[in-house]
């Protein structure tokens, strides 16, 4: 049994109160107070129980398009990632519109680069050159904007989105292998992500807490389609990003939301102690970031408040890998 | 077609590469691919260069009024948004525009009578602007003074026809509180940078850019040409940015990230971007002339041309230090030929 330390129940309330105050009207709700209501806010505020469930359901399928791409409709159209978020996160989503949703995320893939590149950067690679950016090019992910680069978050989410709703069609789990298979080529040397670039002109960059969180978290969606020859890669790569999520999370510039993701990393892959370390650092940090919040700054918003409204309540985003 | 090629090059990077240069050198057969709006070439524009060795509040309040009057910025009752670089904190370096000196221009303009002062940044690689905020120490300045902040990566959005075609955007989708302001402070930081060369006031305009539209890094922006996109977005911004150049520690190397601190010990101020642009480089001892962006910027948007740039305060050669460059960009050099 893991015991899951309690967070101040006060902060319980005053991130639900947080959300409860960009909860908008028509059932959508924005990030921040006085913004638009968007699909990811509105996403995570019905997952975390934060807003009115059946309004806010409403509002999210009422932004899906007829292809099967959810899309705000006051921005540009060739803006996709939140249609991943949906399908991952979302609860009680009808099947035909998951199983839309899902071919639609299929179809829309981040650009490869064209062919005379890729072998050019091959050839770099097997003359031992260092390369501009250095990764493999034949992977796909997904990517923020339609006809641009795959980067990690948004493959994290496409990854849970189909392995969520891989029993509507086989098909979607071909598109969980290549999205963690971009998620392992990704890893930095210090077992972490950042948001997608490993090593540049040489140097090797830094990862962040929140994207390491992110890709242990989509890691956990290739398990349940993986062999054991394949379970064992996912472990290793799990522990490795664990362990990076484990430095970064002691650093005392640690915050809510890197602390709220990590939380969660650590509970799916049964890293008991260390989610408990966690939460007890967000613990310590709320009341502040909720006081700043309230002062208007951007510290919690929605996400990061229903995340951390998640660790309270124990709720991990998935189930524990077996 | 070397269009195409400079976006497959910056696509295959991942964040996207320099230019060569030269290739945006329009013809004289074909128009130029600028709106007449977006021509701001004074003749002659106004460069204050001040000497600041440290990260005082009192003296730095004292240095930015200086350069605020010598350059004639008037922000009585308006509304002033501070756009500094925060693209990325790391606590081993010097990346961001040091919080105290973002803080002491707050209370300046504050005192010279603007209506409001913003802080507003759309950070590039990080969605977690909680932890750049806390991490970095700005939200401790900010709320010290209570200066609002502004998350430009999830802020209200308007799509606005672009005032030039470097880039094949077309339009761009801008920060409502961008557009809505009467005066923007583009304040970077006085560094090199790996792809473009130099990042300073037009660079930094990367971070207005929605990240919830143009994504983390602002990928969309790579595809089209960083060099394209930074004179698009800077032809399309609704009035020229006044600019402030954190020059106090700046970088060199492998900027804008990783590369290593430098005490240049300096200020630098003016209404017109390309010409404090073009006086930065040469203070880092580098020739803007060969960094694409700027020199295209010289021909519509503002001067570069040195002959064209009242200078005052410091001279150029009194605080100019040489930042290394990373090989790829030895030819920035002045000695390079």
């Amino acid at each position: 049994v893991i015991q899951i330390p309690r967070l101040h129940t006060d902060s319980a309330t005053a991130l639900q109160r947080l959300i409860g105050r960009r909860v908008h009207v028509d059932g959508g709700v924005s990030t921040q107070a006085h913004a638009h209501a968007d699909l990811e806010s509105t996403a995570w505020a019905i997952l975390a129980e934060a807003a009115d469930a059946p309004g806010a359901n409403g509002w999210i399928r009422a932004q899906l398009d007829v292809g099967g791409n959810w899309t705000e409709r006051r921005g540009p159209a060739w803006v996709v990632w939140q249609t991943g978020v949906v399908l991952a996160i979302t609860p009680s989503l009808p099947r035909e519109a998951a199983r839309a949703g899902c071919h639609w995320l299929l179809s829309h893939r981040g650009r490869r680069l064209p062919l005379r590149l890729r072998l050019s950067r091959r050839i770099d690679r097997w003359r031992a050159r260092g390369g501009a950016v250095e990764m493999n090019d034949e992977l796909v992910g997904w990517s923020w904007a339609d006809g641009t680069s795959a980067w990690v978050e948004p493959t994290a989410m496409a990854a849970l989105a189909l392995a969520r709703h891989a029993p509507i069609d086989i098909a979607f789990q071909r598109g969980v292998r290549d999205a963690v298979a971009l998620l392992i080529d990704r890893q930095a040397p210090d077992g972490g992500w950042n948001y997608g670039n490993v090593r540049v002109l040489d140097y090797d960059l830094d990862s962040f807490l929140d994207t390491t969180g992110w890709a242990v978290i989509g890691l956990s969606a290739g398990w349940e389609g993986a062999d054991i020859a394949e379970r064992r890669r996912l472990v290793d790569v799990a522990r490795r990003g664990l362990g990076a999520l484990a430095t970064m999370s002691r650093s005392d510039r640690s915050a809510p939301l890197g602390l709220a993701v990590a939380w969660h990393a650590c509970m799916i892959w049964g890293a008991a102690d260390d989610a408990a370390r966690v939460a007890e650092r967000l613990r310590s940090l709320l009341p502040a970031a909720i006081d700043a919040t309230n002062d208007g700054y951007p510290i919690l918003d929605t996400r990061t408040a229903a995340l951390a409204l998640l660790v309270i309540h124990g709720r991990p985003l998935r189930e524990p890998v077996q | 077609m070397k269009r195409r090629r400079f976006a497959q090059l910056a696509a295959s990077t991942g964040i996207g590469l320099g230019l060569a240069g030269g290739w945006m050198r329009w013809g004289p057969k074909g128009p130029p691919p600028w709106h007449p709006a977006a021509v701001r070439q004074a003749r002659r524009s106004r460069v204050l260069i001040a000497r600041c060795t440290d990260y005082d509040a009192v003296r730095l309040e004292a240095c930015v009024r200086d350069g605020l009057e010598a350059c004639g910025l008037d922000v009585s009752g308006r509304r002033v948004v501070i756009k500094p670089n925060f693209v990325e904190f790391d606590p081993r370096g010097v990346i961001n525009t040091h919080p105290v000196l973002v803080a002491a221009t707050t209370q300046v303009l504050r005192r010279l009578g603007a209506r409001s002062v913003t802080v507003a940044e759309g950070p590039g690689h990080r969605r977690d602007n909680g932890y750049l905020l806390m991490a970095s120490g700005l939200l401790e300045a900010l709320r010290d003074i209570g200066a609002p902040y502004t998350d430009l990566n999830r802020d209200r959005v308007r799509e606005v026809v672009a005032r030039a075609s470097f880039s094949p955007l077309g339009t761009l989708w801008l920060p409502e509180t961008i557009l809505d302001a009467d005066v923007v402070i583009s304040m970077p930081k006085l560094k090199t940078h790996h792809w473009a060369g130099v990042t300073l006031s037009m660079k930094n305009l990367f971070g207005i850019m929605p990240g919830a539209v143009y994504g983390w890094p602002k990928n969309v922006l790579h595809w089209a040409g960083i060099e394209q996109s930074i004179l698009d977005i800077s032809a399309t911004m609704p009035r020229a940015p006044f600019t402030i150049v954190d020059g106090i520690v700046g970088m060199e190397g492998n900027g804008p990230i990783q590369g290593t601190a430098v005490a240049a010990g300096v200020l630098l101020f003016g209404a017109d971007p390309v010409a404090v642009d073009a006086t930065a480089t040469r203070v880092m001892g580098l020739l803007p002339e060969r960094i694409p962006h700027i020199a295209e910027a010289g021909r519509f948007h503002g001067n570069s041309d040195g002959d064209r740039i009242e200078q005052i305060g410091e001279t150029i050669e009194s605080v100019q230090r040489n930042f290394a460059v990373l090989p790829r960009h030895a030819q920035l050099r002045r000695s390079s030929t």
